[in-house]
């Protein structure tokens, strides 16, 4: 948060694949970031759509977790700008509340989702198996 | 044309209609005895003719001598029948001609010598002869009369037949018009009505009702059709409300679920490090939560105005620094500045003028995305003060200016400022509070330069509200 800009935060600490965190709550952001990192994922983290393509075209992600309700770009344009510009061959997994994560990530054609309120095993495994396939 | 309009002129024509087959009835009726009383009057004549009849032939062949004094009398009888019978109109070709063979009688008869003849003279037996067949004839006219009589009154009885028949006809088509007219302009469209508000109380506002006619159930079924709208709209705005809650209430409790369990992955030593940015997290997201909780629970409050002020004596500036302080580094884009900041001690419930200040910060914060100065100020202004809360963000378009204080309302839904933690109920949660204390709330604003709010509260409530 002492950060002026929150695009572009990274975790690069890791030597693994580089994981994309938007959602515009900053506390969510840093969290996923550092708990991401200290498992050894290189992570880079963007408060809306229009800063995650941004860290996109800086260097491709091999995840984005996405969040969808977002002030500036939301997860759909986001989505769709993504689809785009590199097809099907970065995954999306879908952050938003459990209730409704399957249908949003079927709506973008999100490879998985990860309900809210998630844990951390959660956290780990969708990232794991997403990162996988 | 309004039911009630309509009903007069149903009304009006039923009037019209009484009052013309009844006096048609009444004439009718009235007619029926003077005929009457005519065909008595031919019934004596033809009584007198036969007398008079009886009395000639009783001079002509009995020789008796009263027959002289009996055709006397009965000619002066007949006569005066004759002149009350054209008195009466009954039937004037007829009547003078009996009138005259009536004079020709008497003319005649007066001829005659009043005493018995022994053998009538050849001149006497003529006018006898004579007189005959004058009362003959007068017979056979007055029997002409009273068939014609008889035929008037038949025809005046059937006639008053008819009219009864067709008054009754008349009154029975008005009925069936009056049933088809309650039955097409109120019933029906009751029934229309009555299945609406049956769809709206199962929760269906969807469809509205069709306006059959510009009168007085046209125009309820208009202000229902309202009513449905205004519902539908409250209640998918509601819905909205709960949805977008819930949603946010989930990322503070992952936030906090994960902080926990990762910092319990670490042993007590390396857990040290990471403390005071994992506390000051979990102690932002658990005001967070508390807020969004509190902020649907007011609305729920409000909603059935149980809402009670803790007023008590508070520094206002204290108040507002306080809250600025604690949103100074919410983000790192806005830094937020206090002009004038006039001292003043007021009777207010300060966590609720807390939330109203932290509520108009938020906005400020939210709605200028490109960052900037927030500028707030506390001025005294007679015995009220306004706390105004400056930004110079995206501002409010003039035709979404009406509604943004409205319950649920989100001027930017829709829009790429859309925000994701907006509940669409701060600024009416802040301007009911507002409302409570006796104060007000406005803004101004032009789209793309941004938006000032004020708060207006009065120092001391006054007397009539501080019972309340």
């Amino acid at each position: 948060m002492s950060d002026s800009k929150m695009h572009g935060k990274r975790f690069r600490t890791g030597t693994g694949a580089l994981v994309l965190v938007v959602d515009d709550d900053p506390d969510l952001l840093e969290l996923v970031g550092e708990v991401l990192s200290d498992r050894g994922y290189r992570v880079e983290l963007a408060r809306n759509g229009v800063e995650a393509l941004e860290c996109i075209d800086e260097e491709v992600p091999g995840l984005v977790l996405l969040d969808m309700r977002m002030p500036v770009m939301d997860g759909w344009t986001f989505a769709r700008h993504l689809r785009d510009r590199y097809g099907r061959s970065i995954p999306i997994v879908v952050m938003t509340a459990a209730e409704d994560s399957k249908l949003r990530a079927d709506e973008i054609g999100a490879d998985s989702d990860l309900g809210k309120p998630f844990d951390l095993r959660q956290l780990h495994e969708v990232v794991e198996d997403a990162l996988a396939e | 044309m309004k039911i009630n309009t309509r009903l007069m002129l149903i009304n009006a024509l039923l009037l019209l209609v009484t009052i013309a087959i009844g006096s048609v009835l009444l004439a009718t009726s009235r007619r029926v005895p003077a005929k009457l009383e005519q065909s008595e009057e031919i019934h004596h004549i033809a009584r007198e003719l036969f007398a008079l009849e009886t009395a000639v032939k009783e001079y002509r062949f009995l020789r008796l001598p009263r027959a002289s004094r009996q055709w006397r009398a009965s000619s002066q009888r007949l006569g005066s029948y004759l002149e009350a019978m054209n008195d009466d109109h009954v039937d004037p070709t007829m009547t003078v001609a009996m009138l005259e063979a009536h004079a020709e009688i008497d003319s005649l008869l007066a001829t005659l010598p009043a005493g018995p003849l022994l053998v009538p003279s050849r001149l006497e037996q003529r006018v006898i002869e004579h007189v005959q067949i004058k009362i003959q004839d007068m017979l056979l006219w007055s029997q002409m009369l009273a068939v014609s009589l008889h035929m008037q009154l038949e025809d005046a009885h059937r006639r008053s037949n008819m009219f009864v028949l067709a008054f009754a006809a008349g009154v029975v088509l008005v009925m069936v018009g009056m049933q088809a007219f309650f039955r097409r302009t109120i019933l029906q469209p009751l029934g229309t009505l009555e299945k609406g508000a049956r769809r709206v109380g199962y929760g269906d506002f969807e469809h509205p009702l069709p306006r059959h006619a510009d009168d007085e159930i046209g125009h309820l079924t208009g202000v229902f059709n309202e009513m449905r709208e205004n519902l539908r709209r409250l209640t998918r705005a509601r819905e909205e409300f709960m949805s977008a809650a819930i949603h946010e209430i989930k990322t503070p409790v992952a936030v906090i679920k994960t902080s926990v369990q990762f910092l319990q992955q670490f042993p007590p030593e390396q857990r040290e490090k990471r403390l005071p940015q994992m506390l000051a997290r979990l102690d932002r997201q658990c005001n967070r939560l508390d807020r969004l909780v509190t902020d649907v629970l007011e609305v729920t409050r409000l909603d059935m105005r149980k809402t009670e002020l803790r007023r008590r004596s508070t520094d206002v500036v204290e108040l507002v620094e306080r809250v600025v302080a604690e949103m100074q580094n919410v983000s790192p884009r806005h830094r937020l500045v206090t002009g004038r900041m006039d001292a003043i001690e007021a009777e207010i419930d300060p966590d609720r003028i807390e939330q109203v200040v932290f509520n108009l910060i938020d906005n400020a914060i939210k709605y200028s995305p490109s960052g900037g100065d927030v500028d707030v100020s506390v001025c005294r202004e007679d015995d009220t003060f306004v706390i105004s809360v400056r930004d110079r963000g995206i501002g409010i378009a003039t035709d979404k200016q009406e509604r943004v204080f409205e319950r649920f309302y989100r001027a930017h839904a829709g829009t790429r400022y859309e925000h994701a933690a907006s509940l669409g109920v701060g600024l009416y949660l802040s301007r009911e509070i507002a409302a409570r204390h006796g104060g007000s709330m406005w803004f101004e604003s032009q789209e793309g330069e941004g938006a000032t709010f004020h708060l207006r509260l009065p120092i001391v409530p006054k007397s009539t509200e501080k019972g309340s």
